[in-house]
């Protein structure tokens, strides 16, 4: 994930007189938000139908994580390598695994800090980014996945066999869950209207610089058609909390390590 | 549980607001076999927190939700967010920007 701020930090210009407003600060936070976030026993319990238990038992599953590990790290895979550039890499993938093929249904994320264009740019690619990752991974054969690391993997490419695509993406019906702190003033999506939901992540989580009166900017509308698949959920912890735990941890380790 | 206002008034007004570890652990309402050093001291440093001051928050806090995430962190997170800092200094200097 994009290192979240709570306040905009400009590397190369630390502010000395306050240790939270430096780079590291900033990245420790993050970086924090996103493991509790990951941690959380109720991640993927926010949706009361069977779909969202079933993303529970699936973000943590070793097809999973092998596949986000690819995500995150292209640049360890030169046969992929060229065809992922600028592929955005989620926090969670969550997926279907009732069958041997792999059915990605859709993402997590975790955002500490207000929504930017950065992060409309990340949310709105995050299917396209899915799709990329699938096809390259389809090109494989089971041997192939074995070779690069992938156990499990390879595995299901065994079973699925070289004339199936081992990973499928649900378009029509892709998710993705972006948990943002407690703090944040979102309403329940499935008990208000569109234009109320809309409005309450516009007001608690859109960069204020983005919105206008008319709410008929460039970023204003990509938020509406990002929100049609995307739920924005309150995680365990406040603002304050992560701050404070990011301090405590920040304090126990060396200084201007970056 | 009605449980956080009973954690943070006990951690606050209690020996556990200045302790860590085993200390907590020996008095802590929520204790865990699960729950490590570390997610006490965390718990304390939550404790500090005060959670009335911000009136926009729609739900309470759950210090067992809490703990139980926190107890999955790595057990020496400091040196952690260390290593986690020194690859991504190493990983923006090759790439030439903070990913």
């Amino acid at each position: 994930m994009q290192p979240s701020t709570v306040t905009t930090i400009n590397p190369g210009q630390q502010n000395q007189q306050n240790p939270d407003r430096t780079l590291q600060a900033s990245m420790i936070r993050g970086k924090l938000f996103e493991m509790l976030v990951l941690l959380d026993p109720e991640i993927g319990k926010n949706y009361e139908d069977e779909e969202s238990r079933f993303f529970q038992r699936t973000h943590k599953s070793p097809e999973a994580q092998e596949i986000l590990f690819i995500l995150q790290n292209p640049q360890q895979f030169p046969e992929i390598y060229g065809e992922t550039k600028g592929i955005k890499n989620p926090d969670a993938i969550f997926l279907n695994l009732n069958s041997p093929q792999i059915e990605i249904l859709g993402v997590g994320d975790a955002k500490l800090g207000v929504i930017d264009i950065g992060d409309l740019k990340q949310f709105s690619l995050f299917r396209k980014s899915i799709e990329i990752i699938a096809a390259v991974l389809n090109q494989y054969n089971h041997l192939d996945l074995e070779a690069m690391g992938f156990p499990a993997l390879s595995a299901r490419k065994y079973i699925v066999g070289t004339d199936t695509p081992l990973i499928t993406v649900n378009t029509e019906h892709w998710q993705q869950i972006v948990y943002v702190p407690r703090d944040r003033q979102i309403i329940n999506a499935f008990t208000s209207s569109f234009k109320e939901y809309y409005h309450s992540v516009r007001a608690s989580l859109l960069d204020k610089k983005l919105s206008t009166k008319k709410g008929n900017s460039k970023p204003e509308k990509i938020l509406r058609d990002i929100l049609r698949y995307t739920r924005f959920v309150p995680s365990a912890f406040t603002i304050d909390e992560i701050v404070h735990l990011s301090r405590h941890i920040n304090n126990k380790i060396k200084p201007n390590i970056i | 549980m009605p449980a956080f206002e009973t954690v943070n008034s006990i951690l606050e007004e209690s020996p556990a607001a200045g302790a860590s570890g085993n200390e907590v652990r020996s008095i802590h309402p929520i204790a865990n076999e699960n729950y490590t050093d570390q997610t006490y001291e965390l718990m304390n440093v939550i404790a500090t927190v005060p959670e009335d001051s911000d009136s926009k928050i729609m739900s309470p806090r759950d210090v067992n939700r809490q703990a139980a995430a926190m107890a999955g962190l790595p057990k020496e997170i400091a040196s952690y967010m260390e290593n986690y800092l020194q690859l991504s200094e190493q990983h923006a200097a090759f790439h030439g920007h903070h990913n």
